[in-house]
């Protein structure tokens, strides 16, 4: 008969038999444990410590004790995850009805913008050329185009100028730095 | 009525056991209606600590019995509007109609949109 024969012949059952009981006390823990991650700290967790500590002395064995320790646990897991779940699901709602009215409002100020009335006066404040002699815009045939261009390309709305104006088929002027050519040009690259 | 949100299946199976443990007159514990019902801990209790909220049941220590265990056992009771709320959830006629309950719904039927007469009257 070996040295490790002989341990696992009789130091094994003496330790099973030794943590036997330990699990008891080990399971009224883990069942305290559970009690107070369900309920939190109420006095609804020593009520339901308590009577679920009663449930686990009636249980005969140490290890089937254990196992109900174990469940009422896992139990307590469950709930938890479900509270967080539930607190997750209902900040998810409240950010996308946020976004949804974020959305539709800007959906309905775009929609009133469209209206010309109010898209001249948006960048129109900061046109250059509303400060300059008009006329330099509007030039006759033949006539220079130099002066309009350097102040389109020194001014700070140049590009939503150029937007207005092909959006709104501006066919007459120097609109956002472009002749009535070059603009046509863009509007219509084929013909 | 108290509101306790969509009645579900176990809500159902644990209304019917503590009404016929309040028919024969005897206190239950949560163990015993966790065996009759045949479902996890933690459906059962997470109901009964519902019906405890919205006041169906109520539970009490009862007495130490040295010979069993040296701890107290907790028993659950219908409240007298559990009962109520037992019986109507599970299609239960009552055998004879206390006055309380024909007021009950006598309010409903007249007004159920309206809060109860009772105060008024």
């Amino acid at each position: 008969m070996t040295i490790s024969g002989i341990l696992t012949l009789v130091a094994l059952p003496l330790l099973l038999t030794e943590i036997g009981p330990w699990c008891g006390r080990l399971s009224e823990l883990i069942v305290r444990i559970a009690a107070s991650l369900r309920y939190g700290k109420t006095r609804r967790r020593s009520i339901r410590a308590e009577e679920w500590g009663r449930q686990l002395e009636q249980v005969p064995a140490p290890l089937s004790q254990l196992a109900y320790a174990l469940g009422h646990l896992l139990g307590a897991f469950i709930s938890l995850s479900l509270r967080i779940a539930r607190r997750a699901w209902r900040k998810h709602r409240l950010k996308r009805q946020k976004l949804l009215t974020v959305l539709i409002s800007e959906a309905i100020r775009a929609s009133n913008l469209s209206t010309p009335q109010d898209e001249i006066t948006e960048w129109q404040d900061q046109a250059l050329c509303a400060q300059q002699d008009p006329n330099a815009f509007f030039p006759s045939r033949g006539g220079s185009v130099h002066a309009a261009k350097a102040i389109c390309a020194s001014c700070t709305v140049k590009q939503e100028c150029l937007e207005y104006a092909l959006r709104h088929n501006e066919i007459y002027g120097i609109w956002g730095g472009l002749t009535e050519r070059e603009r046509r040009k863009i509007s219509h690259p084929v013909s | 009525m108290p509101a306790i949100g969509p009645v579900t299946k176990p809500d159902l199976e644990i209304l019917a056991v503590l009404l016929r443990a309040h028919e024969a007159s005897e206190p239950i514990e949560g163990q015993e209606i966790k065996g009759k019902v045949r479902r996890f801990g933690f459906t059962v209790y997470g109901t009964i600590d519902r019906f405890e909220d919205t006041q169906i049941v109520e539970s009490y220590w009862t007495p130490i019995q040295v010979r069993e265990s040296n701890r107290r056992k907790r028993c659950y009771r219908l409240t007298d509007q559990g009962v109520v709320l037992a019986r109507e959830l599970l299609g239960i006629r009552p055998s004879r109609p206390t006055l309380s309950h024909a007021l009950d719904t006598a309010d409903e039927k007249i007004s159920p949109a309206y809060p109860p007469l009772r105060g008024v009257m």
